[in-house]
């Protein structure tokens, strides 16, 4: 039969009829895939019907396979499982199937399983399963924890993986691949439909490869494109003095006042901080200089409270109000009607985010999206020109997956024991099957059985190593503390300490840093969800607050990690650069020439094909500069390259500040720069073991760590702001790595902490590339007499700076404390 | 190897980087935070953690004993991490090798062994502060009063940050001594490190691999 002529296409369709509304060409494309039991990557933008193209696929093939009763036909199991990264998502999305499974008149059900479910409709579901759950990949791992969980999937039809693009290349997309390898591994042959949600990536191939892995190779993974052009208009807001010279942040509060009309020119706006702390800054200035927005305005990020983050989003649906001012807590989910207008404030960093943020305004099919780019400091209108460009071009950004996370997979064995129980060489076969693991060796999988089975190494003379018992050759976690103690840790996202903020009276607030508050004293006044509150006490892990009518407070900095300018990104700035003098065609550059001018007297505006390299004197020391233009992250890799090689040509110290256009190497001593061959200096030759090399002396192996041992299970977090219950077991990631390194060089999470700081940290293949074009570049070196605009926010932003010596312990302190001394 | 002889309270005391100090005058071997078995307790709990720690501490616990052949031990506190464990059966040979030396401890909120392993380990218990002619030893740091001698304590596991020219820093464990008390580094290589701020009238001795260095 035709598909249209299906009685399921015909009820669904008759049913948006009644709307009004007609099916998209995707949407009927994604439903006759569901229809014939294929997988495949759905790639749609926000508020353009993706919810339904699969959603409805699954009502149509059920009504299809059961075209008698299917309107009386209740408790059939599980049939649609929607994996959403969002726990808010859920919410909205249920409320949505709900009301068209009653519309259309099935009389199926909808639930949601989070960390907020109580333990009431858990039990419930147990019983029976709704037809349609909303799930997070925690929850999903939370359920194969249970005993006799996969029972749960026996009768599933459609799983859905909304938002791909946002999961994949992180772990929690790692989670995703692990869960659906087992609800394949149980169900053989295989009989569910894999559908992945996807925003417009570089890589969508990949990205439903990813998805459909365990699969097999058999299935073709089908790639699903709805046809709607998103137009999108982006102004710059020019400040009214450009600086000659510009540090990061400087700029960006005193700017408040010209988003003041933009908020009244439009219906609701969403200002994009890019930290929290900036974000309560923004907060605060902008009821400063316009009071009359009291009553209008929140403030939205993650460590404000959930009820007040969801009570915010809501008023921003009905129109409550004009203005909020948000964090990349934000860049998902829900359709904001409302929203017209869009104001990102600094660098998006890459050109995804500055459109997935652009997307949340003008959100309805035909609408303009209107985003507006405020720079933080002058150079940042560069980017804005470089954005620019990137839209007109469609140069989006790729998302890489990540491959053999050990942490993950170490939990994910566990979660099994806890559950069921797994046979190791089954699991073994399963886990194979993703695109992960695929390349999972068996030494390596005997490593991790090996580090859960007996602690590591082979078994000493005393020792009470204990977590899994093997019975019949099933691997199983039997006592009910350590079950319990990791179904709490099921999870891949790690928080910085946090501790609750609660006022005297009652009433809770959010979560702080545990690192910000241990520098507070009683009495002192911090800002937190835009109030100024007055420290009384802390205890049993919570902040003890009053509000306070104090002019001055502190703005705690919460520690997320900083973003990384994309390789995307950099490759078009480089190209605005080589332009930019006596370049007036944008308003950006217009605007630019006096301080481009200067960098050009001073020193040198790089071209397309030059890599700029200054070299100058102050008292701070000497200062190296060079000017990749690849992203903080990449220049963090790379200039402590260069700090190994130069200091193994003659002893020196370097201290190393970067950001997103370049970095400076800092040192006592002065070289003689003219003599260094920075392109041998800068040659790919030996860069795996010098990488490792130069690494070996710095954090980030060890900063790495810190997650890989809270998801390996090796740091015992319990519930984020609760106090830790298990007594005597505390520790941390800088100790346990150092006893690991010292004792157990070859423990299998020690070895991924350096392999995620070269794929990730210093993104290899990335470098590899950036580094055999410096080889084909001209190396311009300068000796300015002054700092030079590029440089001058390098030099200011002493923040990130990491330590690389090649000197004796002994001769460094004594060098110190010589200029202590002085 | 590099020690340094320091004088407080007209007591002399040898710093060593093994992390224990020698008290000449009493030929007593001072050391604070052994916390003997944590690695065991956390193996007990399902996290596996090195099975060497414990052999490396009890190492250097005897090359301490080869080299200042002292008569007695003190320990300043936390000597074992929590409830027993298997583990210990390790100290228990140790002694066995060693039981000529007498051993004090001054119990620290972390020993919470019964009296029993004590009295079989043939180790004299202390509870809050013990008091010498020479110096007094409390684990935690105390209200000092005028009627104590200089106070000796462990518990901060203190480390002593370092920063300098080009913006570098780095934390060391070490030996930190005030006008009253001074604070010993924690013992164990299981035991993280405690930024301590430095005061004008104290006096901070760091450990960098094998040596000890005054700080200035």
């Amino acid at each position: 039969m035709h598909f249209e002529k299906t009685p399921g296409y015909k009820i669904i369709s008759a049913w948006l009829q009644s709307k009004k509304q007609k099916p998209f060409a995707f949407q009927k494309e994604a439903w006759e895939g569901i229809s014939k039991n294929e997988s495949g990557l759905i790639n749609a933008p926000t508020g353009s019907g993706k919810t339904y193209s699969v959603f409805l696929g699954a009502l149509i093939r059920f009504i299809n396979e059961n075209p008698e009763n299917f309107r009386t036909k209740e408790k059939n199991g599980l049939q649609l499982l929607w994996v959403t990264p969002l726990r808010a998502l859920g919410q909205d999305i249920a409320r949505a199937m709900e009301e068209a499974i009653r519309e259309i008149g099935l009389a199926w059900k909808v639930g949601i399983r989070n960390g907020d479910t109580s333990t009431n409709e858990r039990v419930k579901q147990k019983r029976g399963m709704p037809e349609i759950l909303l799930i997070t990949p925690e929850s999903m791992h939370l359920l194969l924890a249970q005993k006799e969980g996969i029972q749960l999937f026996k009768y599933l039809q459609v799983m859905a993986i909304d938002e791909w693009h946002d999961l994949l290349g992180t772990k929690r997309g790692v989670q995703i691949e692990l869960a659906i390898s087992r609800l394949l591994g149980d169900r053989k042959p295989n009989k569910i439909s894999i559908w992945g949600i996807s925003a417009t990536i570089g890589n969508l191939e990949e990205a439903a490869e990813v998805l459909m892995y365990p699969l097999g190779m058999a299935t073709v993974p089908k790639i699903i494109k709805a046809d709607i052009q998103k137009k999108i208009e982006v102004i710059s807001v020019i400040p009214d003095e450009v600086e000659n010279y510009p540090w990061a942040g400087h700029l960006g509060l005193k700017m408040a006042e010209k988003v003041i009309p933009i908020i009244e020119a439009s219906n609701s706006t969403l200002i994009f901080i890019n930290t929290r702390g900036m974000s309560e800054r923004w907060y605060q200035r902008i009821l400063e200089i316009a009071p009359q927005l009291a009553g209008q305005i929140a403030l939205h990020h993650g460590s404000i409270e959930q009820e007040l983050r969801l009570w915010v989003e809501d008023a921003i649906r009905t129109q409550k109000l004009k203005v909020v001012v948000c964090t990349a807590s934000l860049d998902l989910g829900v359709d904001f009607h409302p929203v017209d207008t869009v104001i990102q404030v600094g660098s998006p960093k890459g050109v995804s985010r500055f459109l997935q943020r652009a997307g949340r305004s003008g959100h309805k099919p035909g609408q303009t999206s209107r985003i507006y780019f405020l720079p933080t400091y002058s150079l940042e209108l560069m980017e804005a020109a470089a954005l620019k460009k990137a839209i007109e071009t469609g140069t989006i950004e790729s998302r890489e997956p990540l491959s053999l996370c050990f942490d993950v997979l170490i939990q994910y064995c566990c979660t099994l024991a806890v559950g069921d129980g797994f046979h190791p060489d089954q699991l073994f076969e399963e886990v194979k099957s993703t695109w992960c693991f695929q390349d999972l060796s068996k030494k390596e999988w005997e490593d991790v059985l090996l580090h859960i089975y007996q602690g590591g190494k082979a078994l000493s003379q005393y020792d009470d190593y204990h977590k899994i018992e093997i019975e019949n050759g099933l691997y199983k976690i039997k006592k009910r503390r350590l079950a319990m103690q990791h179904r709490l840790q099921i999870g891949t996202i790690v928080s910085e300490a946090m501790l609750k903020v609660k006022f005297m009276t009652g009433g809770y607030l959010g979560m702080i840093e545990e690192y910000f508050i241990s520098r507070l004293k009683t009495g002192d006044v911090f800002t937190l969800a835009g109030r100024n509150l007055e420290l009384v006490i802390i205890k049993d892990m919570t902040v003890m607050v009053r509000k306070s009518n104090a002019k001055k407070s502190i703005v705690p900095s919460w520690m997320g990690g900083r973003m990384s300018l994309t390789a995307n990104l950099g490759h078009i700035l480089r190209h605005t650069f080589q332009n930019a003098l006596n370049n007036e065609s944008t308003e950006e550059l217009k605007n630019l020439q006096h301080l481009l001018h200067i960098q050009h007297e001073v020193s040198h505006i790089p071209a397309e094909n030059e890599l700029l390299i200054e070299y100058l004197s102050s008292k701070e020391g000497f200062h190296l500069l060079v000017y990749p233009f690849e992203g903080r992250q990449v220049h963090e890799a790379m200039s402590a390259l260069l700090a190994y090689r130069i200091s193994r040509q003659f002893p020196i110290t370097f201290s190393i500040a970067m950001n997103d256009y370049g970095f400076e190497l800092n040192s006592d001593t002065e070289i003689q720069v003219e003599k260094l061959d920075f392109k041998a200096l800068l040659s790919t030759e030996n860069l795996l073991s010098d990488i490792q090399h130069s690494v070996n002396n710095t954090e980030m192996a060890r900063r790495k760590f810190r997650d890989i041992a809270v998801i390996g299970g090796l740091i015992y977090q319990g519930k984020p702001g609760e106090q830790m219950k298990a007594r005597h077991l505390q520790s941390n990631s800088g100790l346990l790595f150092k006893v690991f390194t010292d004792y157990e060089p070859d423990n299998i999470l020690l070895r991924q902490a350096y392999k995620e700081v070269l794929e990730q940290q210093m993104e290899e293949v990335r470098m590899r590339t950036a580094l055999e074009r410096i080889q084909k570049s001209t190396v311009v070196l300068k000796k300015p007499d002054q700092f030079s605009p590029l440089s001058f926010p390098i030099i200011v932003d002493g923040l990130n700076r990491n330590n690389l010596s090649s000197e004796k312990m002994e001769e460094r302190i004594k060098k110190m404390q010589e200029k202590l001394l002085q | 190897m590099n020690e340094i002889h320091f004088e407080i309270a007209l007591q002399n005391l040898i710093l060593s980087p093994l992390k224990v100090a020698y008290w000449t005058e009493q030929k007593a071997l001072l050391l604070a935070d052994l916390h003997l078995g944590k690695s065991g307790h956390f193996r007990k709990h399902g996290i596996g953690i090195p099975v060497e720690i414990i052999h490396a501490d009890l190492d250097r616990l005897s090359q301490a004993i080869k080299k200042y052949q002292p008569e007695k031990l003190l320990i300043i506190g936390d000597f074992c991490h929590s409830r027993a464990n298997s583990e210990l059966e390790y100290f228990t040979e140790w002694r066995d090798l060693n039981p000529g030396l007498e051993i004090i401890l001054v119990r620290g909120n972390h020993d919470i062994l019964s009296d029993s392993l004590y009295s079989k380990w043939n180790i004299k218990v202390f509870d809050g502060i013990y008091e010498t002619e020479g110096l007094t030893f409390s684990h935690d740091p105390i209200n000092w009063a005028k009627h104590f001698n200089y106070v000796l304590s462990g518990h901060l596991h203190p480390g002593v940050k370092i920063t300098g020219a080009g913006r570098q820093k780095i934390t060391l464990p070490c030996f930190a001594f005030g006008k009253n008390q001074g604070v010993l580094p924690a013992f164990s290589i299981f035991t993280g490190l405690h930024p301590i701020k430095k005061e004008k009238t104290g006096q901070y001795f760091a450990i960098s691999t094998d040596t000890v260095i005054q700080l200035l």
